[in-house]
């Protein structure tokens, strides 16, 4: 087992809360009734259904199909009725019959990495740490470059959150397998295996698994937030910053979740699609905190269900982690392939709502993993001074939360970056849509004028005998009245 | 209300900040009032409803003013600079320094965390100007344990403090031990440098303040002065009695680690606090006060953007872009 090469600067120690469900087995829940599979589950443009209302479906048919760029399909975790398709979700209701699928088994290790990319594309593999960007696409633009090590991200650093910890120990196997799988595709010769000093369980396990693979090495890291951000994990590990404006692959680096192998192990092997998935149900509100396997597009309410009800009502209910997850307000709100943990919190567990006073304590500066300086960057932003804010660093924000974690004025810091970011991000589009309509006009007056002066050269080549001679020694008089 | 992420806060909030300095320095004010009496008691007393009436005035008058009344800001600059002042100071001025400065020093920028000087050594420097003599009146601290307790109205000795002494004198009584336990002449709050040291080092344990801006101050203090009093002894007094007599401690401790006048980063949190204790070495030494943590805090403050300008940290991937780009 290795160390951290370096402990990232800055960076916070959050309660973890993991003792809630630290040693809870992954537990397969019951069949819901229904399914509510969003169309959009990835980085891109929404699924495309090719399936109709009424329509009968199998488990792990494909429901729609990807759309473009950094889209991919969706299928069904379940048999059922499709009951309705809106604009952004595929109502399914689940059968009181389900044939079993009988798993392909394939010798995946035959096929060449194009197919295998074709592959994880066809099984709808996102990233499954959260960010929902296509594993396929992130495959092919990493392969741009020349890829020498792969990082595993076991770091698990949002609090609450086990689900990670629990596949490492009870799924070690698979996610090795995975690793395999992702090592013949980008022929990366080394791999490590990232994991936070505060899950020696996972360590110790996967460290034993790893003990016949030359390639691969795990790494204690320090238990810090955000360990598992790519920069700072590819920082710990390889001691190393990746420039700013740059790609990871560009420093032949690949950075993929551990629930991601396990769902790349499985399609290449078994041709099995990303139905499932594991996630932590915790938080103080909730009976029977867990780790639990569900179909994606289980609704929050039969989840709940399943883990023992509620203790009290949640105050908030946060999809992800409490760091960066999205608070939800629908009790019906689908299980999704980036839901990596459901937390019912209670309002002890929240922060207070009432911002005060900035008092420039600078804890924020300190917190910052990215050694911005969020107080000047926020106060810019209120200013809408845009500009400054983005010279200072905007764009590097990684919206980890921890500036507005420590603050004690209780700022809300992350909201006022998440809008700047997104009104630069606005201001740049603009910028391009009118720099392509600037451009297309000139080039339309260009034809145009070129489109004239053809027509003149075509006039001037015309035969006009004695008009054009005449015209000529008007003007070469002209010009010799002009030059005396 | 938000509902966006963090979901999690670390729990601290600036009224708690507050309180608990407010706390650390009640042992040494305490002790002051033992000392120094009933007078001292009121001034103390003066200095803190003075400030809650100007903060409730201000919030009045202004009510888009930042903080709030009973968020312990007002309270914790009163106490500071009462603990700054001579403890036989008449009440009026008590009140009249603090009225300038919650008013002058802080309100009139807009409240809680707007001002750029610290309220409490800019109302303490106003009065040492207008108000010389009285600010400069030293009694002698009573022996409390002996029963020699002031009562209002019956003046005690007086003297000069241990750094006032040797400006005029060229040589020092010093009494080490009582200027670490504080039965030495003093500010009201200052006397005792083991409850200030104490209560600092409790700060500093409690993750109020970071251990920068004390540690940089009282090695750019005394530094230059161990060196220059190993050279020529005859020009200033001894490290030690530079350490514990006068408001070095205090002001290191308690005054230049307010952080709406101090720098934002470490980095910068380090030149401050060195550029202040050098600035207090040099008024001690070639100045014509005694005693310079009130001006140097002040000359500091006004240094601050400036720091933070130059101090910003670098950001993560910036440096190596650079060096690519290079």
């Amino acid at each position: 087992m290795l160390k951290a090469q370096i402990r990232p600067q800055g960076g916070i120690h959050p309660d973890s809360h993991k003792q809630l469900t630290a040693q809870q087995h992954i537990r397969t829940l019951e069949r819901p009734r229904r399914l509510i599979l969003a169309l959009k589950q990835h980085a891109g443009a929404p699924a495309l259904p090719v399936v109709k209302v009424g329509d009968e479906v199998n488990a792990e048919q494909l429901l729609a199909r990807g759309n473009g760029r950094f889209s991919v399909p969706i299928h069904a975790p379940l048999a059922g009725t499709i009951t309705a398709i809106d604009g952004s979700h595929i109502h399914l209701k689940v059968s009181e019959e389900q044939a079993q699928v009988a798993p392909l088994h394939r010798d995946a290790s035959l096929l060449d990495p194009m197919a295998m990319m074709d592959l994880i594309e066809a099984a709808g593999i996102v990233g499954m740490g959260g960010a929902m960007f296509p594993t396929a696409d992130k495959l092919r633009l990493a392969l741009k470059h020349p890829i020498d090590t792969l990082i595993i991200n076991g770091s698990e650093c949002e609090p609450y959150l086990t689900c990670d910890d629990r596949l490492m120990q009870e799924q070690g196997e698979q996610i090795l397998g995975g690793i395999r799988y992702l090592m013949h595709i980008t022929g990366a010769t080394a791999v490590f295996i990232g994991i936070e000093e505060n899950k020696p369980e996972a360590l110790g396990h996967m460290d034993a698994l790893c003990a016949d693979e030359p390639a691969m090495e795990v790494v204690a890291l320090p238990a810090l937030y955000p360990m598992g951000s790519e920069k700072q994990l590819i920082q710990a590990l390889c001691g190393r910053e990746v420039p700013s404006g740059k790609l990871s692959a560009e420093m032949g680096i690949l950075v993929n979740n551990v629930a991601t192998c396990i769902a790349v192990f499985n399609a290449l092997r078994f041709g099995r699609p990303l139905t499932h998935r594991v996630l932590t149900v915790t938080g103080e509100a909730i009976e029977q905190p867990g780790n639990v396997l569900v179909p994606i597009g289980m609704p929050l309410s039969e989840i709940i269900n399943q883990c023992g009800g509620l203790k009290s009502t949640p105050a908030r209910m946060v999809f992800g982690g409490p760091m960066m997850g999205r608070a939800v307000e629908d009790l019906h709100a689908p299980v999704t392939k980036g839901t990596s943990g459901i937390l019912l919190l209670t309002e002890s567990e929240l922060p207070r709502r009432h911002a005060s006073a900035c008092v420039r304590c600078g804890r924020c500066v300190a917190a910052c993993p990215m050694h911005l300086t969020p107080l000047q960057l926020a106060a810019d932003i209120r200013n809408d001074k845009l500009d400054k804010a983005s010279e200072c660093g905007l764009s590097d924000c990684l919206l980890c939360g921890s500036c507005a974690y420590v603050c004690p004025a209780a700022i809300p810091l992350t909201d006022y970056f998440d809008w700047g970011k997104q009104q630069l991000n606005r201001e740049r589009l603009a910028k391009q849509k009118a720099e392509a309509t600037r451009a297309a006009g000139e080039a339309r007056r260009a034809r145009l004028a070129q489109e004239a002066a053809e027509r003149a050269a075509a006039k001037a080549a015309k035969p006009a005998r004695g008009e054009g001679r005449g015209e000529g020694r008007r003007t070469s008089r002209r010009s010799t009245q002009e030059a005396s | 209300m938000t509902l966006r992420a963090p979901h999690a806060h670390e729990g601290i909030s600036i009224p708690t900040l507050m309180f608990k300095v407010i706390l650390a320095l009640l042992p040494a004010a305490l002790l002051g009032v033992l000392q120094f009496g009933v007078p001292a008691l009121l001034l103390l007393i003066t200095c803190l409803l003075t400030a809650v009436l100007c903060e409730g005035l201000c919030r009045k008058l202004n009510p888009q003013a930042e903080g709030r009344v009973n968020d312990g800001a007002a309270l914790l600059t009163a106490l500071l600079l009462a603990m700054s002042l001579p403890p036989h100071l008449p009440l009026w001025l008590g009140a009249l320094g603090t009225a300038i400065a919650i008013l002058f020093g802080k309100q009139i920028y807009g409240g809680l965390g707007q001002n750029p000087f610290n309220p409490a050594m800019l109302a303490r420097v106003v009065l040492l100007i207008a108000f010389p003599v009285q600010m400069t009146h030293w009694v002698d601290p009573a022996a409390f344990y002996d029963g020699h307790w002031y009562t209002a109205g019956v003046d005690g000795h007086s003297g000069a403090t241990l750094l006032g002494g040797f400006k005029e004198s060229g040589h020092l009584s010093v009494d080490q031990v009582g200027q670490w336990l504080g039965t030495a002449r003093g500010s009201l709050g200052e006397t005792s440098a083991l409850l200030l040291v104490l209560g600092g080092l409790w700060l500093i344990w409690q993750q109020v303040f970071s251990w920068h801006v004390p540690a940089a101050t009282l090695l750019g203090a005394l530094v230059p002065a161990t060196l220059l009093w190993l050279i020529n002894p005859v020009l200033l007094p001894d490290p030690i009695s530079q350490l514990t007599g006068g408001g070095l401690l205090l002001g290191a401790f308690f005054i230049a680690t307010d952080p709406v006048t101090s720098p934002t980063s470490n980095r910068g949190k380090l030149w401050f606090g060195a550029g202040l204790g050098f600035l207090v070495f040099i008024i001690r030494t070639f100045g014509n006060f005694p005693e310079g943590v009130a001006f140097a805090v002040l000359i500091m403050n006004g240094a601050t953007p400036l720091i933070d300008h130059f101090t910003r940290p670098t950001i993560y991937g910036h440096k190596v872009r650079k060096e690519e780009q290079a």
